[in-house]
C-alpha cells in the first residue's frame, strides 16, 4: 500500500513539475509580427501587399464611383435596383452605412494600415541600405495615395500614421483637409528622395521618382499652389522620359500598357488571383456583365466633332454606342445600357471561356496627358496663357492625329479638317474653360471627373450635378457609419 | 428442492461455528418490488464492510457473512428504489421488498470527480431523467435538453439536420463567440457533446452555479453539463433495441405573393418611380403581353422534399459476470432534411467496461465511436459566415414568374433572360437571384467526421474511504469536408471558373486527471476530501487544398489535380493547454448543518505569460431543516434544505494565440506581369488578455412534501462577469484585418428558476406534472466603449452597451408610415425625397431632424426574459402518454429576411401579407409602406419595421404509448415491449411572422457571438415530425 502511495504522490509532482512548458503554445505555421519583418525579403513582401490594397482586385475598392458616377458623366447603369447604394451615391441621397462608403474608407484605410507596418517594421530590418530606402520610399508613396483618395472623398479624416497597435493608435479624431495635405506633401518629397527613376522590368509597375513628382504636382494642384505644380512637373520631367504615346488607346489595352505616357499604373494579373473586377463591373449583361457607370448623354455631347460630323476619335475610344463597335469586334447593342452608353477604357476583350471578372487590364491613375493639362492649367492661372496653352494643344494634336496612327480607326490616313485644331490664349477665362473640358474628354471615365469638378469650385459643381441631390456643401461625403460606432474620436 | 438448500445451509452454518478460522454463515433471499416482481441488479452489502454481492435474474442474492455479524445490518440497494436496512440477527434468509424511491431523495448526484447525496448538494444543480431525453428525435443529447432545466436556455442554430446547437445556461456572461457550458462526459471534458447517443446515457446534471461547478474553475462560467454512459448490472443481461420512424413537414412556410400579384405590385412600383427622376432610371413595365405567357411557381415548396424520412434505431446488450460489468451498445441516426440535398447521418457505437480487479483495484474503459455525414447546404446568413448564403432566402425572394427550369433549354433557370434568348429585359423584370432549385441540385458540399472518445481508468481504493482515481481521456476527430462548386447558369456566370475545396482536420485533446476522494467520519461530524490536478492538452492540425477549372464536372473526376486552373494549399496547426490544481472540502454536522469549500487554480496558454494563472474559489453553506427536532415529527414535509453559495470562475473561450497579430500571406501584386507574393497583418493581437472572471452568488431552497408527491427547487441567482473576453469591432479606419479580442466590460445576469414535480395516482391511473420556469435580468454594467456586432452588409444591427442586454438591437424606431404632405411636413425632417406611404421614424433625440448616427434607439434583445417547459405525464394501466410544452418570452427577432421580401429593394418577391396590406392612397396602412424601389433607401433600412416579437409555445412532444402485457410476452422470450406514436413541434404558438422562432442563430454570428442573436435571415426552420417507434427488452 506504501508502494501505491508513492506512485500516485510521485505521478502528482511529475504533473506539478510539467506546468513550467506545458503551458507554452506558440504560432505555428504562421507569421506573425514578431517572427515577420526580420529580413530584406520580408520587406519585399510586406511591401508587396501595400500595392495590393491599392488595385481593384477587391470590390471594396469603388473608386470609380466617386470619381465617375457621382459626377456628371455617368450614372449607376446596371440593373434595375443592382447595387442600389451605387445609386444613393448618384443621386446625393445615400446614408452614412452606404455600403459603397464603408467599402472604400475600409480599403483605403487597409492600405495605410499596411504602409504604416512597413514604416514602422522595415527601418531596423538588417538588409540592404539602398533596397531599404526604396521600399520605405514606396510605402509612403502609397499612403500618399491613399490619403489623396480618402481627403478627396471624404475631407476631414483621422490621421493615422502608427499600425493599430492600442486604442490609443486606432481611435484618432479628424484632421483638417490641410493637415491631411500637409502628410501627403511631406511623404511624396521624402520618397522622391530614395525613389529610383527606372526599374528592371521583373520590378515594372513599382513606383518611380517621376511617380511621386507626378502626385505631388497633383497634390499642390488640388491645394491651388501653381507655381509648385510646375517646379514638380519640371523635376518630373528631369526624372523620366516621358512623352505621349501616339494611339491614344494604347493607354487601355492589356499589351500597350505601361507605356511611355504611363506614370503611376495599378497593375492586374488575370488568372492568378491578381485579375480586376472592373471589366465585368462595365461589361453588357451578354458578357455576364453588371454594366455600371454608363456614360450620360451629357458627357457625350462634350466631345468635339469637325464640321464633317467626324467625332474626335476619343469618344469611341471612351464610349460604346450605338453604331459603333464594342470591345470584341462586335456591333455595339444600346439596348446593353439603360443610357444606351457603356464605357470601355476599363472593359477588357472576352477571353475564351475565362471569367470576366478576372481580368489583366491595368487602371491607368495618372498618365503624361495629364501632367501636361495639369501643368497647362498652373500656367494659366499664373497668368501665363501662352505658355498654357502649349501643353494643352499636345494633347489635343495626339487626339487627333491618331487618325495617322491608329490603323484600326475609320477614316484612317488624314486628320478631318476642323477637328481639334489648336486652342488659341483667348483670354485666361477662355483658357481655363478649355483646359477644363480637355480635361473631361481626355480622362473621361478614368475616375477624376468628380474630384475636379469639387476644386472648380462651388458654381461648376453645383451647375454641373443639378438634378441630384446635390449641393457644394456636400462635396465630401459622410464619413461612414461604421467608423462612427467604433472610433469614440470621431462624433459626426 | 428448497428444503434440501434450508438443510445445506445448516450444515455449513454447524461447520462454522465449530470451525472458528472460517466461521462464515451463508444468508441468501430474495428482493422484490412492491408488485411482487423479481429484482435483479440490486446490491447487497453487509454495512461497514466489503462484503457485499448483487442479485441475480431471479432476485436471489446469496452472501457468506463473516460469524458474529447478528448485530450487522444487511443493506439492500437499487438506483431508483428506497433503500432497505435489514438486522442480520439470527436470520439467514430474506424476504425483501423494495418501495419505489419517488423522491429520488437519496439519489446519488455526479457533481464533479465525485457523487454527492441529492440531500447534501449545496450549489445550483439539476438533473433529468435520461428517459425524457429520449422521447423527443432529436440527434443529440444538447437538443434534448430543451424545456427541462430551468435556467438552461436551448435553441437549435439552425433546422438543418446536423447543425450545432446552442445551449445557454443562466443567459449571457460572456459577450465572445463562447457562452457554451462545459461538457464532462465521463469525466472527461469535452465542448462538443454531439457524438454521445441519448439511448446511452444514464445521468444528466447540470451545475449551473459557482458553488457546483467552481471544481471545474477555468472552463465553468457558463456552466457545466456532467454526463454519464450507462453500465451493466451484475447477473443481469439485458438487450434493448430502440427503433423509431418518422415523417417530417416544415412547421411554417411564409406565404407569398403569386405572379398576378407580383406583376400588379411590380407595374405599380414602376409608375411610383417614374414620378420626379431622369428616364434612365426608369423601369420597363411588365406588359400584358409578357405577363400571358408567365408561369406561377411557388420557389419554395420547390426546394422542399414532401416527407423527409427521419429514422433511429440502437440496440444495447449489457450486463456483468463477476466483478466485470460492461455495456454495449450501437445506434442508427439518419435525418433527411425537409429541404432537398441536406441529410445527416450518424452511427455511434460505444463499449463501456469495468471490473473490480482487486478489493483495492477497480479499472475500466469507455469508448464511443461514432462517425457523422453531413449533407450541408446554406442554411443561414447571407454567405458572410462562408457557408453560402440560406437556400431559403434565394427561394424566397426569387420571383414566382421564373420556371424552374428554362423551356428553352430544359436546363434549371439562371437568369429570367434564359427563357427568352437572353433578352435583358426579364432580368430587369424578374431579377437575376439564383435559382434555389437548380443551386440545390448542384449542391456538393459533403462533411465526414469521426470521433473517437472516452477514458481508461483506475481507482485505488487506498483505506477506507480514501480512494485514488486516475483518468486518461482522449477526444480525437478526423474531419474530412469536400465541396465542389459546380460551373452553371446563364453563360457559365456562377461559380465561374469552377472550384474544389478539400479539407482534412485532426483535433485531438488529452486529458490526464488524478485526484483523491477522503471521505471520514467522526462521530456527527462528516468530511469528504476531494484533491486533485488536470492536464489538457489539445492539438488541432488541418490542411487543405483547392483546385479549380476542372473540364469535366461529373463526381466522379472532380478531385484534386483534375482541374487545370491555379492551385492553393494550406496547412494550418494550432494548440492549447490547460493545466490545473483543485480541491474541495465537504462538512456536515449530523447531515443537518452543511458547508463546502472549492480551490482551484488554472494555468491556460491563450493568454500570453503574464496573465495566464487564475485562481478560482467557492463557498457554501446548507441547513436541512427538516431534520431539526421541531420538524422531525411533522408527517408531510420529506425534506426542506436551505442553501446558498457564493463564488468566483474564470472563462478562457477564445480563440487560440489571440496574445499574437497574424500575417496573412494572400495579398499578391504584378510586377512585370508575374505575380509578386505580398503580405499583410490580417489579425491583430493583443498582448495584454487575460481572465474573463465571474463572481456567482446563489440562494436556493429544496422542498419535498407528501412523500414525494410534491417536489419544489427555487434558486435565485446573482452573477456578474467582469474583464469580458470580447471581439470587439474596432474603428474601420484600422483597416481590414480582424479586430484583437480585448478583455472589456462587466455583465450582469439575475434570475429566478423554479422546478415543481408532482406525482400522484388515482387508481390504475398515474400522472405526473412537472413545470419549470425561469426569469433572467441580463444587462451590460459597464463597458469601455459600446459594443457594436450584428452586421448587416456594414451596419451594425446591435450594440452592446451600460444598461442594456448583450447585443440589444439598435436601430431606428418605426412610427408609422406617412399618410400625406401635412404629416411629411409636421414630422421631423425624414430628407427631401419622402413622399405620403414613406416609412416614418422617430426622431429620438428631438432634433427636428431624423439623423441615422443620433436617433438610432435600444429596442429589446433577443435573450428570453422568461422560459420555461411543462411536461405531463399520464399513466392508465398498459397506456402511457406525455405531453410537453416548451416556451421563451420577451425576446425579439430582427427579420431581415422581410427587409429582403417587403422591403423593395430589388425586383424580388414579396410576401402575400405585403402585397395585400402595402400604403395605396385608398389603403392608408401604417404598418407597410408604399411600394417604390426608389423609396428603399428610407423603407427599407433597418429599424423597428422588422423587428418582432419572438415569444413562443410549442408542444415540443406528444407521445401516447401503450406496453404489450408480460404474459403476452413470455411467449416469445421478452421482457418488455412498448410501442408509441409520436408527433414533435406539432404545435406552435406565436406571433412571429417568419418560419420559426426558435432558429435565429445565423452563420453570420459564428464570428460574432452572442451579440449578433436573433437575426433572421430566412433560417432552415425546425421541422415537424410523426414518429412511430418501439423498445424492446430481452
Amino acid at each position: 500500500m506504501k508502494k501505491i502511495i508513492k506512485v500516485i504522490i510521485s505521478v502528482f509532482l511529475v504533473a506539478l513539475s510539467g506546468c513550467s512548458n506545458f503551458l507554452e503554445e506558440n504560432l505555428q505555421g504562421k507569421f506573425s509580427s514578431a517572427t515577420f519583418f526580420k529580413s530584406q525579403q520580408d520587406a519585399i513582401l510586406a511591401i508587396n501587399g501595400v500595392y495590393n490594397s491599392a488595385s481593384f482586385i477587391s470590390t471594396n475598392n469603388a473608386l470609380w464611383v466617386f470619381g465617375d458616377v457621382a459626377s456628371d458623366d455617368a450614372t449607376k447603369g446596371g440593373g434595375a435596383g443592382d447595387q442600389g447604394d451605387i445609386l444613393f451615391v448618384d443621386q446625393f441621397n445615400y446614408v452614412r452605412s452606404n455600403t459603397v462608403l464603408e467599402n472604400t474608407w475600409k480599403q483605403y484605410y487597409d492600405g495605410i494600415s499596411r504602409a504604416n507596418y512597413v514604416l514602422y517594421y522595415v527601418p531596423p530590418i538588417n538588409m540592404d541600405v539602398t533596397l531599404r530606402n526604396r521600399i520605405l520610399g514606396e510605402a509612403k508613396f502609397l499612403r500618399a495615395y491613399f490619403y489623396f483618395n480618402l481627403v478627396n472623398i471624404y475631407g476631414e479624416i483621422p490621421l493615422k500614421l502608427i499600425p493599430p497597435f492600442s486604442s490609443s493608435e486606432v481611435n484618432i479624431p479628424k484632421s483638417s483637409v490641410d493637415k491631411i495635405y500637409t502628410q501627403i506633401v511631406t511623404d511624396l518629397q521624402e520618397a522622391i528622395k530614395v525613389l529610383p527613376k527606372t526599374y528592371t522590368s521583373s520590378d515594372l509597375g513599382r513606383v518611380t521618382k517621376g511617380a511621386a513628382w507626378g502626385m505631388l504636382a497633383k497634390a499642390h494642384l488640388y491645394q491651388e499652389q501653381w507655381s509648385d505644380v510646375l517646379t514638380a512637373i519640371d523635376s518630373l520631367d528631369a526624372a523620366g522620359n516621358y512623352s505621349l504615346v501616339s494611339v491614344y488607346k494604347n493607354n487601355f489595352i492589356d499589351s500597350t500598357q505601361n507605356n511611355t505616357e504611363s506614370i503611376f499604373e495599378i497593375q492586374h494579373l488575370r488568372g492568378q488571383g491578381m485579375g480586376s473586377y472592373l471589366s465585368q463591373y462595365f461589361s453588357p449583361s451578354a458578357y455576364n456583365g453588371y454594366y455600371f457607370n454608363a456614360p450620360l448623354q451629357n458627357f457625350v455631347d462634350e466631345f468635339e466633332t469637325a464640321p464633317d460630323d467626324t467625332p474626335d476619335p476619343r469618344l469611341d475610344y471612351t464610349v460604346g454606342r450605338a453604331g459603333n463597335k464594342w470591345v470584341n469586334g462586335e456591333a455595339f447593342d444600346p439596348s446593353w445600357s439603360p443610357t444606351g452608353y457603356l464605357n470601355r477604357k476599363n472593359s477588357e476583350p472576352k477571353k475564351g471561356t475565362l471569367p470576366i471578372g478576372d481580368s489583366g487590364l491595368n487602371y491607368v491613375y495618372m498618365r503624361y496627358a495629364d501632367i501636361l493639362l495639369m501643368k497647362a492649367e498652373a500656367l494659366n492661372e499664373l497668368n501665363r496663357g501662352d505658355e498654357a496653352i502649349v501643353p494643352l494643344n499636345a494633347v489635343r494634336k495626339r487626339a487627333r492625329e491618331s487618325y495617322l496612327y491608329d490603323t484600326a480607326l475609320p477614316g484612317f490616313g488624314t486628320v478631318p479638317t476642323g477637328l481639334l485644331d489648336d486652342v488659341s490664349n483667348g483670354g485666361k477665362q477662355a483658357v481655363t474653360d478649355a483646359i477644363r473640358h480637355e480635361r473631361r474628354v481626355e480622362l473621361g471615365f478614368e475616375f477624376h471627373r468628380y474630384f475636379d469638378l469639387m476644386r472648380y469650385g462651388q458654381s461648376a459643381a453645383e451647375a454641373a450635378l443639378n438634378g441630384t441631390g446635390f449641393n457644394y456643401s456636400k462635396r465630401y461625403f459622410l464619413i461612414p457609419q461604421s467608423e462612427l460606432d467604433t472610433n469614440p474620436a470621431i462624433t459626426n | 428442492m428448497k428444503n434440501h438448500r434450508l438443510n445445506f445451509l445448516f450444515l455449513l452454518l454447524t461447520i462454522a461455528i465449530a470451525t472458528p478460522a472460517y466461521t462464515q454463515v451463508l444468508l441468501s433471499g430474495t428482493v422484490k418490488s412492491v408488485l411482487g416482481e423479481p429484482l435483479p441488479g440490486a446490491n447487497v452489502i453487509i454495512m461497514n464492510s466489503t462484503i457485499g454481492t448483487y442479485t441475480d435474474a431471479e432476485g436471489v442474492f446469496k452472501l457468506e457473512a463473516p460469524a458474529g455479524s447478528s448485530n450487522a445490518v444487511l443493506a439492500i440497494s437499487l438506483i431508483g428504489y428506497n433503500t432497505e436496512e435489514v438486522i442480520i440477527g439470527d436470520k439467514v434468509e430474506f424476504s425483501v421488498i423494495l418501495t419505489e424511491d419517488l423522491k429520488m431523495l437519496n439519489e446519488v448526484v455526479v457533481t464533479g470527480y465525485q457523487t454527492e447525496e441529492r440531500g447534501k448538494i449545496l450549489g445550483s444543480v439539476s438533473t433529468v431523467s435520461p428517459e425524457l431525453l429520449t422521447k423527443i428525435p432529436v440527434s443529440g443529447i444538447d437538443q434534448a435538453l430543451q424545456g427541462r432545466v430551468p435556467g438552461v436556455v436551448v435553441s437549435q442554430n439552425t433546422g438543418a439536420p446536423g447543425e450545432g446547437v446552442s445551449v445557454r445556461i443562466r443567459g449571457l456572461g460572456s459577450i465572445n463567440s463562447s457562452n457554451t457550458p462545459l461538457y464532462i462526459i465521463d469525466g472527461i471534458p469535452t465542448q462538443d457533446a454531439t457524438s454521445v447517443s441519448p439511448q446511452d446515457i444514464l445521468t444528466i446534471s447540470v451545475l449551473k452555479d459557482a458553488s457546483a461547478s467552481a471544481i471545474y474553475g477555468s472552463r465553468a462560467a457558463n456552466g457545466v453539463v456532467l454526463i454519464t454512459t450507462k453500465i451493466g448490472t451484475n447477473n443481469k443481461q439485458v438487450i434493448q433495441f430502440n427503433s423509431q420512424i418518422g415523417f417530417q413537414q416544415p412547421t411554417r412556410l411564409v406565404p407569398m405573393a403569386t405572379t398576378d400579384q407580383y406583376v400588379s405590385i411590380y407595374n405599380e412600383a414602376v409608375l411610383a418611380d417614374t414620378v420626379g427622376t431622369p428616364s434612365f432610371l426608369w423601369r420597363p413595365l411588365i406588359t400584358d403581353d409578357i405577363k400571358s405567357g408567365l408561369p406561377n411557381v411557388n420557389q419554395v415548396k420547390a426546394i422542399m422534399r414532401p416527407n423527409a424520412l427521419l429514422q433511429t434505431h440502437s440496440l444495447s446488450i449489457s450486463g456483468g459476470e463477476g466483478k466485470t460489468k460492461y455495456f454495449i451498445s450501437g445506434n442508427y441516426y439518419s435525418q433527411d432534411g425537409i429541404i432537398k440535398a441536406s441529410d445527416y447521418k450518424r452511427i455511434t457505437g460505444r463499449i463501456n467496461v469495468e471490473s473490480q480487479v482487486k478489493k483495492w483495484l477497480k479499472t475500466g474503459v469507455n469508448l464511443n465511436v461514432s462517425t457523422a455525414t453531413t449533407d450541408l447546404v446554406g442554411s443561414s446568413g447571407d454567405g458572410a459566415g462562408g457557408n453560402g448564403g440560406s437556400v431559403l432566402r434565394y427561394a424566397y425572394f426569387r420571383s414566382p414568374a421564373i420556371p424552374i427550369r428554362s423551356q428553352a433549354t430544359g436546363d434549371y433557370t439562371d437568369k429570367p433572360s434564359d427563357n427568352y434568348n437572353g433578352n435583358n429585359l426579364y432580368n430587369n423584370l424578374f431579377g437575376d437571384g439564383y435559382n434555389p432549385v437548380g443551386m440545390l441540385a448542384y449542391n456538393n458540399n459533403k462533411r465526414i467526421a469521426d470521433r473517437l472518445f472516452g477514458k481508461v481508468f483506475v481507482t485505488l481504493n487506498l483505506l477506507e474511504g480514501l480512494s485514488f482515481t486516475s483518468n486518461v481521456g482522449v477526444d480525437y476527430t478526423s474531419q474530412n469536408q469536400r465541396r465542389f462548386d459546380r460551373n452553371w447558369g446563364s453563360g457559365n456566370r456562377i461559380n465561374n471558373p469552377n472550384r474544389l475545396t478539400v479539407n482534412n482536420d485532426r483535433n485531438h485533446t488529452l486529458t490526464f486527471s488524478n485526484f483523491i476522494n477522503y471521505n471520514k467520519t467522526f462521530g456527527d461530524h462528516n468530511f469528504t476530501v476531494l484533491l486533485g490536478t488536470e492536464a489538457i492538452k489539445a492539438s488541432n492540425y488541418s490542411a487543405g487544398a483547392t483546385d479549380m477549372s476542372f473540364a469535366n464536372q461529373s463526381s466522379t473526376l472532380t478531385y484534386l489535380n483534375n482541374g487545370i486552373g491555379v492551385k492553393t494549399l494550406s496547412e494550418s496547426q494550432a494548440g492549447n493547454a490547460l493545466l490545473s490544481f483543485f480541491g474541495k472540502i465537504g462538512y456536515d454536522y449530523n447531515e443537518k448543518y452543511l458547508a463546502s469549500v472549492t480551490l482551484r487554480r488554472d494555468g491556460s496558454s491563450r493568454f500570453g505569460p503574464n496573465n495566464r494563472w487564475g485562481n478560482f474559489y467557492a463557498g457554501s453553506l446548507g441547513w436541512r431543516i427538516d431534520k431539526e427536532s421541531f420538524l422531525q415529527n411533522n408527517s408531510w414535509i420529506d425534506k426542506l434544505l436551505l442553501r446558498a453559495g457564493y463564488g468566483v470562475i474564470g472563462n478562457q473561450e477564445i480563440p487560440n494565440y489571440a496574445f499574437s497579430d497574424e500575417i496573412g500571406v494572400n495579398n499578391p501584386y504584378s510586377f512585370g506581369n508575374t505575380k509578386n507574393v505580398g503580405y499583410a497583418v490580417s489579425k491583430l493581437g493583443n498582448a495584454n488578455i487575460k481572465w474573463e472572471s465571474s463572481s456567482q452568488l446563489n440562494a436556493g431552497v429544496d422542498l419535498a412534501i407528501w412523500n414525494g408527491k410534491l417536489l419544489m427547487s427555487l434558486d435565485y441567482f446573482n452573477k456578474v462577469t467582469s474583464s469580458l473576453l470580447v471581439n470587439q469591432p474596432i474603428a474601420s479606419s484600422a483597416g481590414l484585418a480582424t479586430a484583437p479580442i480585448v478583455n472589456n466590460g462587466k455583465v450582469l445576469n439575475r434570475g429566478l428558476e423554479l422546478a415543481l414535480n408532482y406525482s400522484d395516482k388515482i387508481g390504475a391511473f398515474t400522472y405526473t406534472i412537472s413545470p419549470n420556469a425561469a426569469l433572467l435580468h441580463n444587462e451590460v454594467l459597464s463597458v469601455d466603449r459600446p459594443i457594436a456586432g450584428g452586421a448587416y452588409g456594414s451596419q451594425y444591427t446591435t450594440l452592446t452597451e451600460k444598461g442594456y442586454q448583450i447585443g440589444s438591437f439598435y436601430m431606428l424606431e418605426m412610427e408609422g408610415i406617412f399618410q400625406n404632405q401635412s404629416d411629411i411636413f409636421t414630422h421631423a425632417n425624414q430628407g427631401g425625397s419622402i413622399k405620403p406611404g414613406d416609412v416614418k421614424f422617430k426622431d429620438q433625440d428631438g432634433s427636428g431632424t431624423i439623423d441615422y448616427n443620433k436617433d438610432r434607439a435600444h429596442v429589446g434583445s433577443a435573450i428570453p426574459k422568461v422560459t420555461g417547459g411543462l411536461n405531463i405525464a399520464l399513466g392508465y394501466k398498459n397506456f402511457d402518454l406525455s405531453v410537453f410544452f416548451q416556451g421563451a418570452y420577451g425576446q425579439k427577432i430582427l427579420s431581415v429576411l422581410n427587409r429582403d421580401i417587403e422591403g423593395f429593394y430589388r425586383p424580388f418577391n414579396v410576401t402575400e401579407r405585403y402585397y395585400s396590406n402595402h400604403w395605396t392612397p385608398e389603403n392608408p396602412s401604417n404598418q407597410y409602406p408604399r411600394a417604390s424601389w426608389s423609396a428603399s433607401g428610407n423603407n427599407a433600412q433597418i429599424s423597428t419595421r422588422f423587428l418582432e416579437s419572438g415569444s413562443y409555445t410549442r408542444l415540443k412532444n406528444l407521445q401516447l404509448g401503450y406496453t404489450i402485457p408480460k404474459s403476452i410476452l413470455e411467449k416469445f422470450n421478452i421482457t418488455a415491449l412498448r410501442i408509441y406514436f409520436s408527433g414533435a413541434n406539432l404545435l406552435t404558438f406565436t406571433k412571429y411572422s417568419g418560419m420559426d422562432p426558435e432558429m435565429t442563430v445565423s452563420d453570420n454570428s459564428k464570428t460574432d457571438g452572442d451579440k449578433a442573436n436573433g437575426i433572421d435571415w430566412g433560417t432552415y426552420p425546425a421541422a415537424k415530425s410523426y414518429n412511430f417507434g418501439v423498445n424492446v427488452t430481452f
